[in-house]
């Protein structure tokens, strides 16, 4: 299940857009907030990463995706599959860059894009329940590859 | 600089008394330098003692009065001061934000600041060459350095989650009551028009319970077309039926909301119930809020009966007046709503009361909920929809759509030496000096009190900066600064001259409302009074002995109207007699609101206008047009018998009919069909088709629209309706005798007395 | 004696129709003495008689072993030999004019209660009275020849002019003016049945549509007059109220907190605490006849949603039918207390939150086994079958019934349950789906209805036993529970539900049958000669489908007999009724004791039988024979010792409940076939035969049709499969192939067709692994320890064969 869902800019870490609801507690959420923004400035400085990673720590994974300049990230539980969170962000990324495109590179405000929340709300709902159909079908999609995706323990990344 | 008026009460004429000019609750001074207005920040004096010494000769209150988002004329909006991802300026030590009163130096590269004197880097992308007065060159381009009010973005670092979006929900009682007086019908139809003008469009979310016995979910999912009510009878250990769609995005579920708005009248339409189970409501909003907050909107028309937060019948018994046991009476008597309130302001909750019962509801107890989360109490005893209904839908529209700061906190930053006290209002402190405001709005006002620090104040200039972090509507997280300097001084005098009444008003309503929560009323007037005559005997010694005035009454200018409001505060509803002269509601209810009031609205309700209605408005028939009609003493003695007269007192219009007034003009004013009706409480003053009423509502209008932030309902009286003349009118008429107190002449007289006393 | 005719007159099948005179002499009998009462057997000329029966003091109803002193007007009772007056209304009384009642062939007569506020008793009265035309003995009246019932000893008395057998049932001679005052009327709506559907939606979306069209195909069956109700649960329990309001409403409860029945009728509104007055409105806002709510349940059922509370994952859904239940009991118990109603509850899990819970929502616990029963594993166990006795209590008490419809793969709690179910004599479907044949045929049966367009299901029953006086009542097992009615019939000794003479049936109907357990008490030195009659009366009392209370009254008569003559008892002895009696009572006795043992109480038992009554020279186990009525008995017991009511093995606690359950309400024959399945040959060289139920009754040619009750198995040999596969029943040539195909899957259907639940049918293939569900039930007489030649069928088991026991048995009877 999703638990957390960032959009931030990769050549500062600035966050411009988030989900506003999650599982977790306050105190695991902070924490792990903390974790992805050390994410993101790690992000802003290194140089050829990649494009999709997925990051264990502790009972959850971060996966990410990196498309034109932006990193749309998500906490997921250990058990949610791979193939579903990545297809999440993917749908993120679409309809964030279509929304937003021409912006991106020049807002200077945090969360200039809080308005997205909607959509991350509306998506994150139709991916919750892996046992839907439209889940279901989703997970089935062979077409759908994310074998070579590259998984690390947080430790190693940070 | 001395305005001396009466000598002895014998040689002073009652006209001659000092009153308030018209329109001067309105005006404002213009504010000084590169001060903000003083709409935003309004020191009780505008100089500082230089010492302790010369602060304790003072009395009144070293304070002010805040209203960080008081409204402005459109061409005095706050600016809005963006500075990108490389985040605002401010003193590395103490925090306070870049102001006009910083002194650059060192060609631009330095900053000294204001407050602390800290000599501080300026950033490179800020740095800015000098001209010859050493004044940054761009000064008069960047607001936040000529300008006291400024709106700063604020960068991440002022973020702990993104921007949340603004929050309605709606707590409604729907027991027996609420259905009878037609609340739910107002309050429906009234909600259901504001959903265009809610703020945040279109993150705005929205979310409704109902209760009586039972508490009555609403699911709103946007793909449904009529809403889901599940109705939860155990209100013992209240919990969640549907993990989601309580509370919804308003876009997306628009059409449901608007069935539900629709509908809810006619489902409670035959509800016979008559329980109210407000504190499990309560404690099941809070959990369907607590994940993003926002404002709850309570509608409460009986007495909580059920569940946790039942609450008790008190303050019937004449004998506990005048006892230890008589202040509990105004506080919550369950610790419950303390603590929700507590839960509230944690999860970001802003809670506003809107009660409506004429039996007792207990409003002390469920205004903690407000008092402490930065909200309002509305008050409408005995709530009639003919009569109260346009003042419900007005008060509500405006509450729902006017300006709100979502999860702010407050904190005000003083100049060296000087530092604050304690705050007044409604809040509650996160830490000590700040305050946790999740939602606040244009019509929320505070006080503070300032001390001094040990060390002597050399400085010429005492500052304060108020900044307000808060998220707008629009999902911006912003800062509110309000900066000013005042002068420190030496001369006790002019500290005197310097006084603002408004502002010491302002602060010693506050203080005596505080004082009435945990003392006797007659000890929180006491209180008061006693700074009023301490202030007055140390100007007299002042004075007194050096222009031999000894035996008259002397006092500032500036401060020549404090006897009269402090006679009127004392016979205010929050503090007037004892028992028999206000409900306990009707008591908390008002200090509540005064507790929150602008400075403009609280000289109003102090001292209402009184106005001659049926001159005016015959005048102006004759063609002579008088723009705004003379105010008169608040005194019975002006009421003639042939005469119409209206009271003002931002809250509430008054018309008071004389016995032998003209019949055609009560038939003009009120329509020929209600000028006979022996029931004038249910009367509602709707334009007729006549001049005399059109000039009339006009006249209405007039005074309504400086008074924006509740709407002034018109209520008649006849003259000799005795237990309403009373309540409406003579308790009005703060210079007359009443409620234990002297008439204005008496009480001029009384004061000089005490004033002539040694201690 | 032919049992099966017996039955087929009075619904009894007795173990012994002869009973020996003392307790000693009975005690030496061995095998209880049971009958199988099938409480409402449909009897093709049962009088039904528009009055109000009479009762002697000491309740016996009038009967035709009666003895009768017309001139005095009194009447003997057999039972308590007490003297009763007749009515007044039976002043027209003679022998002359007699009511059906006394009519000595009808030994099962079924009186029609005249409902209260319809005349009631005064319509009988002119019934008897001379000016009432309407029972006059029609023209032509014959007085029925005394002395007719010699068992009875006394005389009889004709009173209708048809001759014997075509007796129509009274009612139906009756003028319409008299049906008019005692019969009809305006229904009664307090009385009609309510239904309360209480459905899970912790289910899968296509899952829950295709109950939701089951559930609105039932609403359009169920009759108008009906009181309807629907409860939603999954981690919540909804109650939906269904008064017309425009909106969509339900009443919540939480499902993780166990609530009285009293608490959750206050939050329904029904009852209040402290004086405050009751305002949620009338307790008709949930249960409200199917005509006036039609709209409001249809559409709440449609927008059933599956939960919407998110399961984690690793988790199962927290469904809390515990509660459900809870609160469908209270609902009922506050707006439908003592209406026969049914309470049908549609589950597709385990129960994981709240009361009755029956394995934790983590999936890393499994949910308990047989194993874990024994080993005391189970950790909820003891408690939620607490909680569901306590709700089949309360179910009892107000006459309502407990269904459960258990859709899932996994176990849903039946084992829990299983006491509430049986003491309301509900219903228990097991399926995989909703979307099954299974479920959705088993749900229509029940509500299917008789040729008058009347529900079949009956409510509301109470079954009353009288006896002589040297007869006393052990007690019964049934669908029942027991009234508590202690009476001089009852006896110290209990057998089965004990220590009354009535018992409570919730809902019967035609195939309802209770087995009565008695012991006879008369000393050595009573004066009951041997050869006179004794009486045993069955009062039923029940509402029927039409709204009608009936009570149906049975007096049989026995002979008492010499225990010296074996021969009189051989000859009385229903071997048949004997197994299905010791069937029940050895599933009744699971509740209390280890399986293990109580298959040696029936090895011991069996042993004691053939002791008794087998046929040898002591010593010698080859001279061992059984006389007819006893030949098959062994060979019952033997399979009822492997049965899945006594071997749990390859059952989930709940799959036995549900067997338990069923046999516990079966009359002889559906009971024989659960004990010992069916098993019938179809090939080309004849017409089906029934065969061996032996491994060795598997040929390749052979299609054979199995029927254990719970399963009807279709196996094809494999020659015949082979040829079905290349589909040669297509070909025109090979017609008569076709015609073999066909014939056992019509067969099949049509035994299905008589059956509820209906029994799951397997067509399957020799060497197919759908052929486990035959071979578990054949005997092992090859197994794979004995030698295998060929083409044979082996069954892989460690059981001994029939052979093997009868082998045993005969070798143990004959030692002294
Ligand atoms: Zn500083
Ligand atoms: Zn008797």
């Amino acid at each position: 299940m999703v638990k957390l869902t960032v959009i931030a800019r990769i050549t500062d870490g600035l966050p411009l857009a988030e989900g506003m609801d999650t599982g977790l507690e306050e105190k695991e959420l902070d924490f792990y907030k903390q974790q992805a923004k050390s994410l993101f400035k790690r992000l802003s400085h290194g140089q050829n990463q990649p494009s999709r990673m997925s990051v264990e720590t502790g009972p959850y994974f971060f996966h990410y995706l990196i498309e034109g300049r932006v990193c749309y990230l998500t906490l997921c539980d250990r058990s949610y599959p791979k193939k579903l969170a990545f297809q999440y962000l993917e749908e993120l990324q679409r309809e964030f860059e279509r929304l937003n495109h021409s912006q991106i590179e020049t807002v200077a405000r945090p969360y200039a894009f809080v308005k997205f929340d909607i959509f991350i709300q509306k998506t994150r709902k139709l991916y919750l329940d892996t046992r839907t159909q439209r889940n279901l079908s989703r997970l089935n999609d062979e077409l759908y590859e994310v074998q070579q995706i590259m998984t690390r323990n947080i430790q190693e990344v940070l | 600089s001395i305005s001396s008026a009466p000598g002895t009460a014998a040689d002073v004429k009652v006209e001659a008394l000092p009153r308030p000019p018209p329109d001067s609750c309105d005006t404002f001074a213009q504010p000084a330098w590169s001060n903000c207005h003083p709409r935003y920040f309004e020191l009780t004096t505008n100089a500082i003692p230089a010492s302790h010494s010369l602060a304790a000769r003072w009395h009144l209150p070293l304070g002010a009065v805040i209203h960080p988002l008081a409204e402005a004329p459109p061409e005095e909006q706050v600016p809005v001061v963006d500075f990108g991802t490389s985040g605002i300026v401010r003193c590395r030590r103490c925090r306070t934000y870049i102001n006009p009163y910083d002194k650059f130096t060192d060609g631009g590269k330095y900053f000294r600041c204001a407050i602390c004197n800290l000599l501080n880097d300026v950033p490179m992308d800020y740095v800015c060459a000098l001209d010859e007065q050493g004044k940054r060159r761009d000064a008069m381009d960047r607001p936040e350095l000529s300008q006291g009010s400024v709106d700063f973005v604020a960068p991440m670092e002022y973020m702990v989650r993104p921007p949340m979006p603004p929050v309605y929900f709606f707590l409604i009682d729907v027991s027996v009551a609420a259905v009878r007086s037609g609340i739910l019908q107002i309050a429906a139809d009234t909600i259901k028009s504001c959903l265009d003008k809610l703020p945040g469009y279109p993150r705005t979310q929205i979310g409704f319970l109902t209760f009586d016995s039972t508490l009555h979910f609403y699911s709103l999912k946007s793909s449904l077309t009529q809403p889901q009510m599940v109705v939860l009878a155990q209100v013992d250990d209240p919990f969640l039926p549907m993990p989601d769609d309580l509370l919804v995005n308003l876009s997306e579920s628009r059409l449901v909301v608007e069935a539900l708005l629709d509908s809810l009248p006619s489902i409670f339409a035959n509800n016979e119930n008559v329980e109210s189970a407000l504190g499990p409501a309560l404690e099941a909003t809070t959990s369907i809020m607590s994940e993003i907050g926002g404002k709850l909107l309570i509608f409460q028309s009986t007495l909580p009966s059920l569940g946790v937060g039942r609450l008790k019948l008190r303050g019937q018994e004449a004998h506990v007046y005048q006892t230890d046991r008589e202040p509990a009476l105004r506080v919550a008597e369950d610790s419950f709503y303390k603590q929700m309130a507590a839960k509230c302001s944690k999860l970001q909750i802003g809670v506003n009361v809107y009660a409506f019962s004429e039996k007792y509801t207990d409003v002390a107890s469920l205004g903690t909920l407000a008092k402490y989360t930065g909200g309002q109490v509305c008050y409408y005893p005995g709530f009639h929809a003919a009569v109260d209904g346009e003042k419900l839908t007005y008060d509500l529209s405006r509450d729902l759509t006017r300006e709100t700061a979502w999860e702010a906190v407050m904190r005000i930053r003083c100049g060296k030496g000087i530092k604050y006290s304690v705050f007044h209002g409604h809040f509650m402190l996160r830490s000590s000096d700040l305050l946790a405001l999740p939602a606040v709005d244009c019509d929320k006002a505070f006080s503070v009190q300032f001390a001094l620090e040990d060390t002597l104040l050399t400085s010429q200039l005492a500052y304060f900066q108020v900044a307000l972090l808060y998220t707008s509507s629009s999902g911006e997280r912003r800062i509110r600064v309000h900066t000013a300097a005042v002068p420190i001084v030496q001369e006790l005098s002019v500290m005197y001259k310097e006084a603002n009444i408004g502002a010491v008003v302002g602060v010693l309503s506050r203080l005596a409302v505080e004082k009435s929560l945990n003392d006797k009323l007659e000890n929180a007037r006491q209180y008061v009074h006693v700074k009023m005559v301490n202030a007055l005997r140390e100007y007299k010694n002042m004075y007194a002995v050096k222009h031999s005035l000894i035996g008259r009454i002397i006092f500032p200018e500036s401060l020549k109207l404090l006897p009269l409001y402090v006679l009127a505060l004392s016979k205010s509803l929050p503090l007037r007699g004892g028992f028999m002269d206000a409900t306990p509601d009707e008591r908390s209810a008002a200090g509540y609101q005064m507790m929150t009031m602008s400075r403009p609205s609280l000289l109003k309700l102090l001292y209402p206008a009184l106005i001659r209605l049926d001159e005016y408005l015959l005048q102006g028939s004759r063609g002579g047009g008088v723009d705004s009609p003379p105010q008169l003493p608040l005194t019975a003695e002006v009421l003639d018998p042939r005469g119409a007269f209206v009271t003002s007192d931002g809250q509430r219009f008054v018309l008071w009919l004389g016995n032998v007034l003209q019949p055609e003009f009560v038939a003009a004013i009120l329509g020929p069909q209600v000028a006979h009706s022996s029931d004038l409480r249910k009367v509602p003053v709707v334009e007729q088709d006549n001049d005399l009423s059109k000039r009339f509502h006009a006249l209405l209008a007039k005074l309504r629209k400086q008074n924006r932030w509740c709407h002034q309902q018109c209520v008649v009286v006849r003259q000799g309706e005795s237990g309403r003349e009373l309540q409406l009118v003579h308790s009005n008429m703060v210079e007359d005798r009443g409620a234990g107190f002297p008439s204005y002449m008496e009480w001029m007289v009384q004061i000089h007395r005490q004033v002539q006393q040694k201690i | 004696m032919d049992f099966n005719e017996i039955e087929a007159t009075e619904g009894l099948r007795w173990v012994w129709n002869a009973w020996p005179t003392s307790r000693i002499d009975a005690a030496r009998m061995v095998v209880p003495f049971g009958i199988m009462a099938n409480v409402l057997m449909p009897l093709p000329d049962l009088p039904v008689l528009p009055y109000q029966p009479v009762r002697c003091k000491c309740q016996a109803v009038l009967n035709p072993y009666c003895n009768v002193d017309y001139t005095a007007r009194i009447w003997g009772c057999p039972f308590c030999l007490q003297r009763n007056y007749f009515p007044g209304n039976y002043a027209g009384v003679s022998e002359s004019n007699l009511p059906a009642e006394l009519y000595p062939t009808y030994s099962t007569v079924e009186y029609v209660i005249p409902q209260k506020g319809f005349g009631g008793f005064p319509s009988v009265g002119s019934g008897f009275s001379s000016q009432a035309p309407a029972i006059q003995a029609p023209p032509g009246a014959q007085i029925y020849p005394p002395g007719h019932n010699p068992a009875a000893g006394h005389a009889g008395y004709g009173y209708g002019a048809q001759p014997q057998g075509s007796f129509p049932g009274a009612h139906k001679t009756l003028p319409a003016s008299f049906q008019d005052l005692s019969l009809s009327g305006p229904p009664v709506p307090s009385n009609a049945p309510c239904f309360l559907f209480v459905v899970d939606t912790c289910v899968e979306l296509e899952d829950l549509q295709a109950l939701k069209l089951e559930l609105q195909h039932l609403l359009a069956m169920i009759p108008e007059s009906s009181r309807v109700g629907l409860i939603s649960f999954g981690t919540m329990v909804n109650v939906h109220v269904l008064s017309h309001s425009g909106y969509s409403k339900a009443l919540v409860f939480p499902g993780d907190r166990e609530l009285t029945s009293q608490r959750i009728q206050e939050l329904l509104g029904f009852s209040s605490k402290g004086g405050r007055m009751a305002r949620q409105g009338s307790p008709n806002r949930f249960l409200l006849p199917a005509s006036e709510c039609d709209f409001e349940i249809n559409s709440a059922i449609d927008e059933l949603q599956p939960n919407a509370f998110n399961v984690q994952a690793g988790h199962r859904p927290r469904r809390a039918t515990g509660a459900a239940l809870a609160v469908a009991a209270g609902l009922m118990e506050g707006c439908a207390a003592n209406v026969g109603s049914r309470i049908m509850l549609f589950v597709s899990g385990p129960v994981t939150i709240g009361p009755g819970i029956v394995v934790e929502t983590d999936r890393s616990k499994s949910i308990r086994t047989h194993q874990d029963l024994v080993n005391d594993n189970a950790v909820h166990y003891k408690k939620s079958c607490k909680f569901y006795n306590q709700i089949g209590q309360a179910l009892v008490e107000n006459s309502h019934v407990l269904d459960i419809f258990a859709c899932s793969l996994d176990q849903v709690g039946c084992a829990e349950a299983k006491s509430a179910v049986q003491s309301t004599g509900g219903l228990m479907v097991l399926a995989e789906t909703f979307d099954s044949e299974q479920f959705k045929k088993s749900l229509r049966k029940l509500f299917e209805k008789d040729e008058e367009g009347k529900l079949k299901m009956c409510f509301n029953g109470t079954f009353e036993v009288t006896t002589t006086r040297e007869v006393k009542i052990n007690g019964a097992i049934g669908p029942c529970s027991s009234l508590k009615r202690k009476s001089t019939s009852v006896s110290e000794t209990e057998l089965g539900i004990g220590g009354t003479s009535a018992w409570k049936l919730c809902t019967l109907n035609s195939k309802t049958s209770i087995a009565v357990f008695f012991e006879v008490v008369a000393q050595n030195s009573s004066s009951i000669t041997p050869g006179n009659p004794f009486f045993i009366q069955f009062a039923t009392q029940y509402q029927h489908g039409n709204g009608e209370t009936r009570l149906r009254v049975t007096t049989a008569s026995r002979r008492w007999i010499e225990a010296s003559q074996e021969q009189d008892a051989k000859a009385a002895f229903d071997q048949e009724a004997a197994a299905a009696v010791m069937a029940k009572y050895a599933a009744h006795k699971t509740e209390n004791e280890e399986t293990f043992d109580i298959v040696r109480w029936l090895d011991k038992n069996l042993i004691r039988v053939a002791s008794k009554f087998g046929d040898y020279t002591k010593e010698d186990a080859q001279s061992f024979r059984l006389s007819s009525n006893f030949s098959l008995y062994p060979q019952f017991m033997y399979h009822l010792r492997r049965s899945q009511f006594l071997s749990v093995f390859n059952n989930s606690p709940d799959e036995t409940a549900f067997f338990r359950l069923m046999l516990n309400r079966e009359g002889v024959v559906g009971s024989l076939i659960m004990i010992q399945p069916t098993l019938f040959s179809y090939s080309f060289e004849g017409p089906p035969v029934p065969v061996l139920l032996d491994v060795s009754s598997i040929t390749p040619e052979r299609i054979l049709l199995f029927d254990s009750y719970f399963y009807v198995v279709v196996h094809y040999g494999s020659t015949i499969a082979q040829w079905r596969k290349l589909g040669y029943h297509n070909d025109p040539a090979y017609e008569s192939f076709k015609a073999l195909l066909e014939a056992p899957v019509n067969d099949a259907r049509a035994v299905m067709e008589d059956r509820v639940p209906v029994p799951r049918l397997v067509e399957c293939d020799q060497h197919g692994s759908q052929a486990r569900f035959l071979l578990a039930k054949l005997n092992p007489s090859v197994t794979h320890n004995s030698n295998a030649y060929g083409n044979v069928e082996v069954i892989f088991t460690d059981d001994v064969s029939l052979q093997v026991f009868i082998e045993h048995l005969q070798r143990l009877a004959v030692q002294s």
